[in-house]
């Protein structure tokens, strides 16, 4: 039993514009986080995977089967738009139960399946609440509540976290931790602090070409050596931030506290330190101009 | 599936102000065209006034259409015809005009001048008098000169009336299955009494109401879905859930089909409701005359007459919607609608209409006479609607798989 996902030069056009380009990568079980820019080509990808576009050049398979096959498809994977909404007027167990219809649910599977994924996210106490009058972190915890109604083997949720407060994107995360244990989840995000807490391995976009595949700790590893922290006065910062990529700095009084991307030690009082995952995103993002590293 | 999915989308209906904008004008519409109204009484002897019939007689449908042949030839206007069931006028040409003069020679056995100077004579002593109620008084000095000779037989008349009917082309009122619509006559006693045993025992007295049902509510029916096909469409678009359903495993038979029944349904079944109140006056009737009514009359006659309606209008809206997601079916309805209302030829006609009129209550006879081209009508629509929901089903299955844009298609068309 196959279970993994094959992307094989895969294009996209939409009219002229290119969203996807020749991208060739395998997605394997577990977390795994995508990140890119705004219209780096996530949803698209992510579109794709779930049947709702056709890739125009390329091969994809998910679990082995061809995405062509969009019925077996569809009866496998759960999909979580980036703009998730509902029927205004249903009530949250009433969306529930509509969208478990649609799933191919029956009325028993669905009595007793769609109380235990409300419990999961939170929203027993919200049977009745109108999708309209949701927050939009209950709006986005219904729709990982919907997305898993089929139990499917493939989870793709777009930008799930975006505008949640620190909190509620932590018990998101945690939320999504939990469902990829035996599955994949597939995670696409524009913060990278997600991907560092949850996903083993990630894949980053940029203008529709995969810029890098592979593990955390292999992104970390690229930037290894090259993080420098120093602290400097404002006149020096100003200079700083014109050669260099600033990943971050904290003002301290008159002096700050500044993170930045360096190929050599810059300048005396510098110091080296370990990465992050942002710094290396960035550093990925900057540095490494068209260049594919796929490790 | 489909079941469960058909009831999720009728329980969605019942909260939705569309269904009862609809259900009130619906029952508004109702009580003001159809509430009180006639009763179906035994005529009395020594009455003058039992109706209008077709008649039988050869010779009086020889007689009527020739009268009303000089009458249109002579008035010099365009002849009415309705080639695909909508209103055409023809205009003859001075060669064409020629051969129809020597149509009517040949009926009447007489010259075009003997002919035009008997109509001038005839029309000397023709005079028309109104008192003061409005009520008119025909007088006719000269009686009506221009008559089919008694050795004519109806299979000559038949075959210059095909020549008539040639000429003017298809669709005009001298084709041969038309030709006992000049033949009508005042019902005699004996007449209207036997229409009356029709409507007892043939129409079972809920036949008769029915009808007169079907032909009110069927106006409404042409119009009101489709405000339910676009708002249903629309609603995916503006609750942004489109893209959620379109990644389920349910298949799009199931997806659209339950939507389209659903809307089906919402719109059938409160006629359905509705048909007890003219029901119950037809069992009144019934009862007072001594006979029994047939309880499901009303359901027959909805589901064959006005379901074609909801059926074609819905999957028109909805077709047109899928593909535009605006407002287009809307206006494309109305315009539908106001062109099947006007192009009815009469009060009692089906043509290719999409709303088939028949403005009278009894009349089995004639309506007998209308039952085949309504028959073919109702299928016609009922297939056009089947077409429709195909079109709607292959756009639904392309947007979900992303070949078409979502949005309007019209923009895929034009790159
Ligand atoms: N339906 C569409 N028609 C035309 N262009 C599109 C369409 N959808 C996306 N694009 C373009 O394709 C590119 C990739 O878009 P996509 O939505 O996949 O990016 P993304 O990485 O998800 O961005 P974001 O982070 O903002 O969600 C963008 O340049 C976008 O403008
Ligand atoms: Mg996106």
């Amino acid at each position: 039993m196959e279970t993994e996902i094959r992307l094989e030069g895969v294009c996209k056009y939409y009219g002229k514009k290119q969203a996807l380009k020749d991208v060739t990568m395998t997605i394997p079980s577990g977390m795994f986080g995508l990140l890119g820019r705004n219209g780096a080509g996530k949803t698209t990808l992510m579109k794709i995977l779930a049947t709702l576009h056709r890739a125009d050049v390329g091969k994809v398979s998910v679990c082995g089967v061809d995405v062509k096959n969009s019925a077996e498809i569809r009866s496998m994977t759960g999909y979580l738009p980036q703009d998730f909404s509902m029927y205004g007027n249903m009530g949250v167990y009433e969306a529930m139960d509509y969208l478990g219809t649609l799933s191919g649910l029956s009325k028993g599977e669905r009595k007793k399946r769609i109380p235990e994924l409300l419990e999961k996210v939170n929203l027993s106490h919200n049977y009745r609440t109108k999708v309209k009058a949701m927050s939009g972190g209950m709006r986005r915890r219904l729709g990982i509540a919907q997305a898993i109604l089929n139990n499917p083997k493939v989870l793709i949720v777009d930008e799930p976290t975006a505008g949640l407060d620190p909190e509620e994107r932590v018990r998101f995360r945690n939320l999504l931790c939990e469902i990829a244990e035996e599955r994949i989840v597939i995670l696409s995000t524009h913060i990278v602090g997600d991907v560092e807490a949850t996903c083993e391995n990630i894949a980053v976009l940029d203008e529709g070409s995969l810029k890098f595949a592979g593990t955390v700790e292999e992104l970390l590893n690229m930037a290894e050596g090259r993080i420098y922290t120093a602290e400097v006065s404002r006149m020096e910062l100003e200079k700083i931030k014109k050669d260099y990529i600033v990943t971050g700095m904290l003002t301290k009084g008159s002096m700050v506290d500044v993170r930045f991307v360096s190929e050599e030690k810059p300048f005396e009082g510098a110091k080296n330190c370990e990465p992050n995952v942002e710094d290396a995103y960035l550093y990925l993002m900057n540095e490494k101009g068209g260049e594919t590293v796929c490790l | 599936m489909l079941i469960s999915l058909i009831k999720k989308e009728c329980s969605m209906w019942m909260k939705s102000i569309v269904f009862y904008a609809y259900v009130i004008i619906l029952i508004v519409f109702y009580v003001s065209q159809l509430e009180g109204g006639e009763l179906i009484r035994k005529p009395e002897p020594g009455g003058d006034d039992y109706g209008y019939i077709y008649s039988d007689d050869e010779n009086i449908i020889m007689n009527g259409t020739l009268k009303d042949l000089v009458c249109d030839f002579e008035s010099e206007r365009d002849f009415a015809t309705y080639p695909v069931g909508f209103y055409k006028s023809v205009t003859l040409s001075e060669g064409e005009r020629e051969q129809l003069a020597s149509c009517i020679s040949r009926l009447c056995k007489m010259s075009r001048e003997e002919w035009e100077q008997a109509l001038v004579e005839y029309s000397a002593g023709y005079s028309v008098e109104y008192d003061e109620l409005g009520r008119e008084t025909v007088e006719e000095k000269v009686p009506w000169p221009i008559v089919v000779p008694s050795d004519m037989t109806y299979e000559e008349f038949e075959a210059i009336m095909e020549e008539v009917s040639d000429i003017i082309g298809p669709g005009n009122n001298y084709e041969k299955e038309n030709l006992k619509e000049h033949a009508e006559v005042k019902m005699t006693y004996e007449q209207a009494l036997l229409e009356y045993d029709n409507i007892l025992y043939k129409d079972k007295v809920s036949g008769a109401y029915a009808r007169l049902f079907c032909d009110y509510i069927g106006i409404i029916l042409g119009l009101l879905p489709v405000f339910f096909g676009t708002a249903r469409v629309l609603k995916d678009k503006r609750s942004q859930v489109k893209e959620v359903v379109y990644a389920k495993k349910a298949g799009t038979a199931a997806i659209v089909c339950s939507r389209y029944l659903g809307i089906v349904i919402m719109i059938f079944l409160p006629v359905l409701l509705l048909s007890f109140l003219p029901m119950s006056k037809a069992v009144f009737v019934a009862k007072t005359a001594g006979v029994k009514v047939d309880y499901l009359a009303f359901v027959k006659y909805a589901a064959g007459w006005l379901l074609p309606t909801v059926l074609f209008v819905t999957a028109f809206s909805y077709a047109i919607t899928e593909l535009t997601e605006g407002f287009l079916a809307i206006l494309a309805g109305m315009v539908v609608w106001f062109t099947a209302l006007f192009s009815s030829v009469t009060l009692q006609w089906a043509g290719w209409n999409l709303i088939p009129r028949f403005n009278s209550l009894g009349e089995y006879n004639l309506f007998l006479y209308l039952r085949p081209q309504l028959v073919a009508n109702r299928i016609f629509y009922t297939v056009l609607a089947l077409m429709l929901l195909g079109l709607t089903l292959t756009v639904y299955a392309l947007k979900r798989k992303g070949v078409l844009k979502n949005g309007k298609v019209s923009e895929n068309l034009g790159s």
